[in-house]
């Protein structure tokens, strides 16, 4: 007893509901004398369907709760060449057949890769539909019949020179990526060693290669792209590096320079003071930004770097060759190590220990999100962007982040308006109940009256009515509050019936005897025998503030975008393009969510039947 | 549906007066349907009439959702107009109809449970 005077009193209360005034009853006394939560716990064990809904629940809980750290939420984030993707994890595996003969080439787009052997024949593997008319697997008969030398991937066109110096485009070709200058015929024409192509680069709507004898053919969209190469630079170009619409080169006297028309004032334009006076070794670029290696092995890069691109970690010996993706750089040291650094959202940077401990990295592939890593024994590495395992969203976002960032917000809100329903429920159920009177008639009437108020659509007004003058976050906590105060009053009726018939009993009388005060009589030595009736209707209601949360924020009045809720994720099922072509952006939300409810709904029930004795007599 | 008549049946057949129905040597036909059936429809008739009323705020979802035209349609452009008379007008609308549901439940209760009397 000694012991029990210690502990803190809330402490205390709840030992006294859940699990009973054990000390003082014998172990025989115990086993015909239940508390009703023992009772009811006993009996929820039990029930097989209840128990498995309470397992998938708490496994979906445990998922959103821990979730976010694994996939953090960017909400300012998004990518526009990564929209609506299907689910996929294959956007790096290459065929078993190019692995087997031999791989020449790799290039990579957005979402897809292709390669060829070294039989000159042309591989395709990840997600080639790269927008709803255009599908990179449809490959012209006569590239697939050539003999492919080079290859390049841009964002959506494709570009092969073949052996007899042929340039194949295939994929999107609206925008003129396969409208050859007029210079670049007539040198194809003339072929020999007036076309002899040393580099082939495709970029977002312009492509471009390099010959053996200094000259830079450029094509594509010449208006979003820079197409146009100074006449001052013609046959000095050894090297071109693309970048989302403009170039630099590097020329054979080894230095760089910006060679394009396009704007005097572009970022690239400044040739960094580091990079005077020394011989280049190699060049490449990032969609937004371009590096060089200088020869004493110094690596400089200028443009946009915005996303970490100019970041270069401390290398352990001098860089040989540098390769761009869109946002992160790849590095072949001299003594065989690779270190990529940029921007890591999709893993690109993450460098695979298999690769530094294998001595032998002979190539490397980089474009886009993807790395691929060739060893002189044949052997491929990758690394990069895989594929998303629940796709992506009309913005390129991930589905799986959003899925699991948005349960946490719709529970997080179910929970939280729950409590506050409960609270409000509880005491003014109690007075009522406990006092009766007028307080009661003024408590039950006001209770009819938000009772009477249709649920959803006045939800709908005070949200939009209160909503519109709040921030995002703010708005979330209005729908909290608004759930909560909305649907209290059925609790306020269960809590209050209870007391009246428990108000009669016993030990209330002997309660009062003892002189104790109404308030302590009502909340602590009634309360605790409503408890399990409580709690089985918290159940049941979480999952309704959960439905009404989603069908509110699905309306466009509960929580805005970006924030993702369960309800708002749904919102893109209102599209029927969404419906049918782009089920994952609306399957999976719906799955999880109705999961969860019906889980919720289960264990309500099993609840509801475990407190219900004559439930075990059907 | 089936599991609210059924739990409502069974509650009602253990009940004393049918074991004395039965005693009376009333066909079984007229124990089921009149004395038990009549009392399981209390808890039916209260579901029923709660999802009429449902119907209401569902119809503002299902009418997004389908692109009809009805009145949860015309709720739902009024609060994104903020045309808050149009809202209120229809919001009235809603409440008068449960208002009307929860009269209805109670006079059927007492249509079908003759024990249910308003007192005077």
């Amino acid at each position: 007893m000694s012991n029990k005077k210690k502990e803190f009193f809330l402490v205390r209360w709840l030992k006294r509901c859940f699990l009973g005034d054990r000390s003082e009853i014998s172990l025989e006394d115990e086993e015909k004398i239940q508390t009703p939560m023992r009772a009811m716990v006993q009996s929820f064990v039990h029930k097989p369907l209840a128990m498995l809904g309470l397992i998938v629940f708490l496994a979906i809980f445990v998922f959103v709760i821990v979730g976010p750290h694994y996939w953090p939420l960017d909400l300012s984030d998004q990518d526009a060449s990564l929209t609506n993707l299907p689910p996929s994890n294959d956007m790096m595996s290459v065929p078993k057949e190019l692995l087997e003969t031999g791989i020449a080439d790799i290039a990579s787009g957005n979402t897809y890769g292709i390669g060829t052997d070294v039989n000159g024949n042309l591989y395709m593997w990840g997600h080639t539909r790269v927008t709803d008319k255009i599908d990179m697997a449809d490959i012209p008969q006569e590239v697939l019949d050539a003999d492919l030398t080079y290859i390049a991937a841009g964002t959506d066109h494709c570009v092969a020179v073949g052996e007899d110096g042929q340039v194949y485009v295939w994929g999107n070709t609206r925008l003129q990526q396969d409208k050859f200058s007029s210079d670049m015929t007539k040198a194809m024409k003339k072929g020999g060693d007036a076309w002899d192509v040393i580099q082939l680069e495709a970029s977002n709507q312009f492509s471009a290669i390099v010959t053996s004898d200094g000259n830079l053919y450029l094509w594509g969209n010449g208006n979003m792209a820079d197409i146009k190469l100074r006449s001052k630079y013609e046959g000095k170009i050894a090297k071109v590096a693309l970048t989302e619409n403009e170039y630099i080169a590097l020329l054979t006297d080894g230095t760089v320079a910006y060679t394009g028309y396009k704007d005097k004032n572009s970022p690239f334009a400044k040739i960094p003071a580091e990079l005077k006076g020394k011989t280049v070794v190699d060049i490449a670029s990032t969609s937004k930004s371009v590096a060089a290696i200088t020869e004493d092995g110094q690596i400089v890069v200028w443009g946009n770097a915005t996303k970490g691109e100019a970041d270069v970690p401390e290398l352990s010996s001098k860089p040989v060759h540098l390769y761009g993706g869109r946002y992160h750089y790849t590095a072949l040291l001299e003594n065989g190590d690779v270190v990529s650094w940029g921007n890591n959202k999709y893993h690109q940077i993450d460098v695979p220990d298999a690769v530094n401990s294998a001595d032998n990295i002979e190539r490397i592939f980089v474009s886009n999100y993807q790395n691929y890593a060739l060893g002189s024994d044949g052997k491929l590495y990758t690394w990069g962007l895989k594929g998303f395992t629940l796709g992506t969203d009309s913005l390129g976002r991930d589905m799986l982040t959003r899925i699991v960032n948005g349960g946490r917000v719709t529970m997080t809100v179910g929970a939280i308006s729950v409590v506050i329903a409960t609270i409000l429920g509880v005491l003014f159920g109690g007075l009522a109940g406990y006092f009766g009177g007028h307080l009661d008639i003024i408590i039950m009437r006001i209770a009819e009256i938000v009772g009477g108020l249709p649920f959803i659509p006045f939800a709908m007004i005070l949200s939009a009515v209160i909503g519109t003058r709040l921030d995002p976050t703010q708005r979330m906590y209005l729908i909290m509050v608004v759930l909560g105060v909305l649907s209290w009053v059925p609790t306020c009726r269960l809590v209050r019936a209870q007391i009246l018939a428990q108000r009669e009993m016993e030990y209330v009388t002997a309660a009062k005897a003892m002189g104790i005060r109404e308030g302590t009589i009502v909340f602590r030595h009634i309360l605790p025998n409503v408890v399990s009736l409580l709690i089985v209707s918290m159940t049941l209601d979480f999952a309704t503030c959960m439905l009404t949360e989603s069908t509110l924020s699905y309306l466009g009045f509960g929580i805005p975008l970006p924030t993702p809720t369960w309800g708002n994720l749904l919102n893109g099922a209102n599209n029927s393009i969404v419906i049918q072509q782009y089920w994952w952006q609306w399957v999976f939300p719906a799955l999880i969510f109705g999961i969860c409810t019906i889980c919720i709904n289960l264990i309500g029930d099993g609840l509801r039947d475990a407190l219900d004795p004559k439930a075990l007599e059907r | 549906m089936t599991r609210y008549v059924r739990s409502a049946m069974i509650d009602a057949l253990s009940m004393d007066y049918i074991r004395t129905a039965r005693a009376k040597g009333l066909r079984e036909k007229v124990v089921i349907y009149s004395h038990a059936w009549r009392n399981a429809l209390l808890p039916i008739i209260t579901s029923i009439i709660g999802w009429f009323i449902s119907i209401f705020s569902g119809s503002v979802i299902i009418e997004n959702t389908f692109s009809l035209n009805g009145m949860g349609k015309l709720y739902w452009t009024g609060l994104n107009n903020l045309d808050f008379e149009l809202v209120l007008a229809i919001q009235m609308f809603y409440t008068v109809v449960s208002l009307i549901g929860s009269l209805l439940m109670d006079i059927s209760y007492g249509l079908v449970d003759p024990r249910v009397r308003v007192d005077k």
